[in-house]
C-alpha cells in the first residue's frame, strides 16, 4: 500500500502539485465547471480571477472534495485523489481556507490551531492532555505568531474581530505541514492595513509551499502570484503572467469593467 | 436536448421498467386473491389464510400509521419542528373523541370533536410555545418532550390507567366477505376470506386523506406556499406572505390529523396509556424510512412498517420489532435522508452558533472538591437507607446522564439511547453473571462478566452512534429515540434472551476483598468511587486532543474535514466512550435495583435521563449529577407534596421551565443569579461582560 503510494509519488517526475484533467461539476442542470484543465507546479503561486459565478469556489470544492467533481480527474502530487474523501486529501498535504470563515466558535485561538495541527497526526484520537512542552503545541504557537495572533491565544474564537477570524482561517490552513494551499478570497472584508499584513504573510511562506489564491482585489492578487488563470462561465479562458493579464483587453472588458484603465 | 437520448440509451426507459414491475405486481396480487396455492407454499406460509390476513392487517395498519405520521411529517416539513408530543396529541384526540362519543351516543361526533379539539390544541401550541423558540430546533424538540411528559401524566389523572373500548356504529362493525379465495372444500365449494369491515374503512380513510393532502400540497396556492416554505422559509417570508399565520395553520392541520387518527385508531384497537409512545415510535420510524417532510414518503414508510409489523407478528412473534428496526437501519445505511427525503435537509451540517458565554473549561474547582468531601462524609449524618436510596441512586442516574452530557455537551449529539446502553449492560450482568430467576445466568466470575458487560455496551453504543451519525442535528434525537423504543419492545416481547416482561431478578454484586458490596453503605461508596472516577476522567479528557477535536467537530464539522479529521470516526468514538460510562453505570444500576426488566429501560425512563441532564446543565460534567440529585429528591419526596402519581407533571414542568429560561440548566441559573444575589450592580455586570468580549 505505502510502497505503491511511494512509487506513485516517485513517478511524479513532472513536478506538478496539482493537475486537473477535464474536471466538471454539475448541480442538477446547472454546469458550474465545464471541463477545466489546470496544472500548477509544486511551489508555484497562482491567482485565479473571474467574476462572480465563474466557478472559482466550485473549482476549490472539487479539488478538496467538499463537493467532488462529477467528471474528470484530479491528481495531487501525481496521485489520483478524485475519489478520496476530504480528510484523505488533507492528509496528503492539501489545505484550504473558506470564503466565509469556517471556525470553531467554542474553542480558543490556540486550541483551534492545535486541533488543526493534530488533524494530520496519528495522535488525533489521543485521550491524553498535551503537555506544556508538547511539540504540536509549540508548532501551534509559532503558527499563531506567523499570523499575528500570538497576543490572543486564549481568546474564544466567537469573540474575535472579522480581521482576526480571517487570520485564524489562514492559520488553520498553515497547520500540519501543508504542501499546497487553496486560499478562497482571504482578503475579503479586510482593512487596507490588514491587506498589507496578508500580502506579507503570503510572501513570507516557505518556498516549497505552493498555492492557488482566489482574489477579487487585483492589488493583492497580482502581488502574491507569479501566474494568473482567468475563469469565466465555468471555463478557463486565459492564462498568463500578472502583467499580461492586466494588459489584456478581453480581460478588462469581462472582468475589470470597461471603466478600468 | 440530450434528455431523450439519455433515457432510451439503455434500451428500456425508466417508465417502461416501472410498468413492467407494476404489471408483475398486479399479476401476483390477482394470483394471491384468486388462485389456490400449491401445497408447498401453503406449508411455507402457514396457509394462505394466515398469510393473506397478515398482508391485509399490514396494509390496514399502514393506513393508520400513515394518518398519524402524515401530521408529524407535515409539521416537520415546514417548520423543522420535530414534534415528539405528536403521540400524546394522538392519545388526547382519542380520549376526547371517546368521551364525546359516549356522551352524545354518536361516534361521528366523537371523530369531529377529537379532530377539532386537537386542531385547536396544535394551533395554540404553535402560538404560545413554538413561536417563541423559532429557529432553535433543539429547544423546540426539548419542549415537545416536556409537553409529552406532562400531557401523559395529565391524561393519566383524568382518564385513569384502564383500557377503553369505543363502540362504533353497528353497520361499521362486523366482517364482510371478500373475494379472496382461501381454500376449496372437497365438495367443490369455495371458501372466501371474511375480514373486519372497520379496518377496511380505516384504510379507505387513509387513502382519501392521503390523496387530499397530496392534492392540497401540490395543486393549491396554500400548498404551494407550504412547499416554498419547506425549501426556504426566509425567502418565503420576504415575499410578503404571512408565514406566522401559515405556520399556525399547518400546526393546526397537524393537530387535526393527530386527533382524527386518535379516534379512528382508538376505535380500531383501544385507548389506553402507553398508546402515545407506540404511535410516536410508529411516526418516527415511518418518517425516518419514508423521508422527513414528504407525504408520499410517509405513505411508503407506513406501508413498509405496517407490513413488516404484521408479517413479523405471524411468522416470528418475539422478534417482530427487530424487523421494523432492521428496515430503519437499512434505510439509514443506504439512503440516510429516507426513501423520498430531500438530501439537502439531511446534509445540513452547519456550523453551530456560539455565544460568548458558551465556553466552559471544565476544571476541578475547589467547589467540586468540597462537594466530594461532603459526599464522602454523607453516611455520618444520613441514615443508611437515605444514603443508599438517595445517594447511590443519584450517583448512578448522574453517571448515565453524564454519558449523555459527554455526547450532547462536547459533541453536540443529543442521544436518547444512553439508558438503553446502560440497560443492555444490566441485562448482560444478569445473563453472564448470576440471577435468581432460574433462566440463563451463566455464572461467570465477576472479573470477566463486568468488563465484558461494559465493553459490549461500549461497542453497541458505537453501533448506535454509527447509525445516528449517518444524519446530523435534530435527527439524532429521533433515531436514538427510535432505537431506545425498539430495544424496549424487543426486551418486552423476547423471552429467550431477555425473559420478556418480567426480566431478571436477584442480581447482586459479588463479595470481593471481604466486603459485601451489596450492603447499603459499601454500595454507596462503590458508586461514589466510580462516579468520581468517571467525573475526573471526563474533566481530564475534555482537554485532551480528542476532547478538543470533539468540541471542534460539534462547532464546525466541515472545517474538521478540511484539517484532516474523519468526522464520522470522531463522533462514533465519542459514542463509544460515552457507552463505556453508560455501561459502567448500567452494572451499578442492576445491582442497585437487584433486578432488570423492560420497565427499567422504558421510553419514559430514557427521557428521564435527558430531563436529568438538561435540568442539571449540559455544559459541565457536574451538571448531570446535580440534575440527578434534584430528580431523585423530587421523586422521593414529591409523594408528600403532590402525590406519587403527579411526579411526572412536576418534573415535566420544571424541565419546561428550565428549557425556556436557562439553556445551561440549574448550573447556568445559579451562575446567572449568583452575581445578582451577591449585590453586584447591573453596571458592573455590563462592564465585566464587555471586558470579556474585548480580546
Amino acid at each position: 500500500m505505502s510502497a505503491s503510494r511511494a512509487a506513485e509519488r516517485l513517478s511524479n517526475s513532472s513536478g506538478f502539485a496539482l493537475e486537473l484533467e477535464n474536471v466538471g461539476r454539475q448541480f442538477g442542470a446547472l454546469v458550474a465547471l465545464a471541463g477545466v484543465n489546470l496544472r500548477v507546479a509544486a511551489g508555484e503561486r497562482r491567482a485565479v480571477l473571474g467574476s462572480n459565478g465563474a466557478g472559482k469556489t466550485t473549482l476549490f470544492n472539487a479539488v478538496t472534495g467538499d463537493f467532488p467533481p462529477t467528471s474528470g480527474r484530479i491528481l495531487f502530487f501525481g496521485e489520483d485523489v478524485t475519489s478520496y474523501p476530504v480528510q484523505e486529501r488533507i492528509r496528503r498535504g492539501l489545505r484550504r481556507t473558506y470564503q466565509i470563515s469556517q471556525l470553531f466558535g467554542g474553542l480558543s485561538v490556540l486550541d483551534s490551531i492545535f486541533v488543526a495541527c493534530r488533524g494530520v497526526s496519528r495522535r488525533r484520537f489521543s485521550l491524553l492532555r498535551p503537555a506544556e512542552t508538547d511539540a504540536t503545541m509549540a508548532q501551534a504557537r509559532s503558527i499563531a505568531h506567523m499570523v499575528h495572533l500570538d497576543e490572543i491565544l486564549q481568546t474564544p474564537v466567537a469573540v474575535l474581530s472579522h480581521g482576526q477570524q480571517r487570520q485564524l482561517e489562514i492559520a488553520l490552513a498553515l497547520s500540519g505541514a501543508p504542501r499546497f494551499i487553496l486560499f478562497d478570497e482571504p482578503a475579503a472584508g479586510l482593512s487596507p492595513s490588514e491587506r498589507r499584513d496578508l500580502v506579507a504573510i503570503l510572501n513570507a511562506l516557505p518556498s516549497h509551499i505552493g498555492y492557488i489564491i482566489i482574489e477579487h482585489d487585483l492589488d493583492v492578487a497580482l502581488r502574491v502570484s507569479t501566474y494568473v488563470t482567468m475563469m469565466h462561465n465555468g471555463r478557463i479562458f486565459k492564462e498568463g503572467t500578472p502583467q499580461e493579464i492586466e494588459d489584456d483587453e478581453q480581460v478588462q472588458a469581462i472582468y475589470l469593467g470597461s471603466g478600468h484603465g | 436536448m440530450s434528455f431523450s437520448a439519455n433515457t432510451s440509451a439503455g434500451g428500456l426507459t425508466a417508465r417502461q421498467v416501472w410498468r413492467g414491475v407494476a404489471l408483475l405486481a398486479a399479476a401476483l396480487i390477482a394470483w394471491m386473491v384468486l388462485g389456490i396455492w400449491p401445497g408447498w407454499l401453503d406449508n411455507l406460509l402457514d396457509g394462505k389464510k394466515a398469510f393473506v390476513s397478515a398482508i391485509l392487517n399490514g396494509v390496514t395498519l399502514a393506513g393508520l400509521y400513515f394518518l398519524v405520521a402524515s401530521g408529524f411529517t407535515l409539521v416537520f416539513g415546514l417548520m423543522r419542528n420535530v414534534n415528539l408530543a405528536h403521540g400524546s396529541l394522538y392519545l388526547l384526540g382519542a380520549y376526547i373523541g371517546y368521551d364525546v362519543a359516549n356522551w352524545t351516543g354518536n361516534w361521528f361526533l366523537g371523530i369531529l370533536a377529537g379532530t377539532l379539539a386537537l386542531g385547536v390544541t396544535g394551533a395554540l401550541l404553535q402560538i404560545v410555545v413554538f413561536q417563541r423558540l423559532a429557529g432553535d430546533e433543539l429547544r423546540q424538540t426539548l419542549v415537545t418532550i416536556g409537553i409529552s411528559i406532562v400531557l401523559a401524566d395529565v391524561m393519566l389523572a383524568i382518564w385513569g390507567g384502564k383500557t377503553d373500548q369505543f363502540s362504533i356504529p353497528d353497520w361499521l362493525d362486523g366482517a364482510v366477505v371478500t373475494p379472496i379465495i382461501t381454500a376449496v372444500k372437497a365438495n367443490g365449494q369455495i371458501v372466501t376470506l371474511r375480514y373486519p369491515l372497520y379496518r377496511l374503512v380505516v384504510l379507505g380513510a387513509a387513502v382519501v386523506i392521503g390523496v387530499g393532502l397530496w392534492l392540497g400540497l401540490n395543486k393549491t396556492k396554500i400548498g404551494m406556499m407550504i412547499r416554498a416554505g419547506v425549501d426556504d422559509r426566509a425567502m418565503l417570508a420576504v415575499t410578503g406572505i404571512n408565514v406566522r399565520l401559515l405556520f399556525v395553520g399547518v400546526f393546526a392541520i397537524g393537530g387535526m390529523l393527530a386527533g382524527f387518527s386518535g379516534v379512528i385508531g382508538g376505535s380500531a384497537l383501544s385507548v389506553a396509556p402507553g398508546e402515545d409512545v407506540r404511535y410516536l415510535l410508529a411516526s418516527l420510524v415511518v418518517v425516518i424510512v419514508g423521508g422527513m417532510g414528504s407525504i408520499t414518503g410517509a405513505a411508503i414508510g407506513a406501508l413498509l412498517i405496517g407490513l413488516a409489523e404484521q408479517i413479523g407478528l405471524v411468522y416470528f412473534p418475539t422478534y417482530g420489532v427487530v424487523l421494523t428496526f432492521v428496515i430503519m437501519v437499512v434505510t439509514l445505511a443506504v439512503r440516510p435522508q429516507g426513501v423520498m427525503g430531500n438530501a439537502r435537509t439531511r446534509n445540513a451540517d452547519p456550523p453551530r452558533n456560539v455565544s460568548p458565554g458558551d465556553i466552559r473549561h471544565a476544571a476541578l474547582s475547589p467547589a467540586s472538591a468540597v462537594l466530594g468531601v461532603a459526599l464522602v462524609l454523607l453516611p455520618l449524618v444520613a441514615s443508611p437507607f437515605l444514603v443508599f436510596q438517595l445517594g447511590a441512586q443519584s450517583l448512578i442516574l448522574g453517571l448515565i446522564a453524564l454519558s449523555l452530557m459527554v455526547l450532547a455537551g462536547y459533541g453536540g449529539m443529543v442521544s436518547l439511547a444512553q439508558l438503553t446502553v446502560a440497560g443492555l449492560s444490566g441485562y448482560l450482568v444478569a445473563i453472564l453473571g448470576a440471577n435468581s430467576t432460574g433462566i440463563l445466568g451463566f455464572g461467570w466470575p465477576w472479573q470477566i462478566y463486568i468488563p465484558a458487560a461494559i465493553l459490549i455496551s461500549g461497542i453497541v453504543a458505537a453501533l448506535i452512534g454509527a447509525i445516528a451519525v449517518r444524519t446530523a442535528g435534530i435527527y439524532t434525537i429521533m433515531i436514538t429515540l427510535a432505537v431506545a423504543t425498539a430495544f424496549f419492545y424487543l426486551a418486552q416481547q423476547n423471552y429467550s434472551l431477555f425473559n420478556g416482561h418480567s426480566g431478571f431478578r436477584g442480581v447482586a454484586p459479588p463479595n470481593v476483598f471481604g466486603v459485601e458490596w451489596g450492603h447499603q453503605i459499601p454500595f454507596y461508596y462503590l458508586t461514589l468511587g466510580v462516579a468520581a472516577l468517571a467525573y475526573c476522567g471526563v474533566v481530564y479528557a475534555a482537554r485532551s486532543t480528542f476532547g478538543r477535536a470533539l468540541m471542534a467537530t460539534r462547532d464546525n464539522p466541515r472545517r474538521m474535514r478540511a484539517i484532516g479529521y474523519n468526522v464520522t470516526h470522531v463522533r462514533i468514538a465519542a459514542y463509544f466512550f460515552a457507552g463505556l460510562i453508560a455501561g459502567t453505570a448500567g452494572v451499578l444500576y442492576v445491582w442497585f435495583n437487584g433486578r432488570i426488566s423492560p420497565g427499567t429501560i422504558s421510553v419514559s425512563e430514557a427521557i428521564g435521563i435527558l430531563v436529568i441532564a438538561v435540568i442539571g446543565g449540559l455544559r459541565h460534567p457536574i451538571g448531570p449529577f446535580l440534575g440527578a440529585a434534584l430528580y431523585v429528591l423530587l421523586k422521593t419526596f414529591a409523594i408528600d407534596v403532590v402525590g406519587a402519581d403527579r411526579f411526572n407533571t412536576l418534573i415535566g414542568g420544571i424541565f419546561l421551565a428550565i428549557v425556556f429560561t436557562s439553556p445551561d440548566g440549574i448550573l447556568g441559573l445559579w451562575r446567572r443569579l449568583s452575581p445578582k444575589l451577591a449585590g453586584n450592580s447591573l453596571r458592573q455586570q455590563a462592564a465585566s461582560l464587555t471586558a470579556q468580549r474585548r480580546p
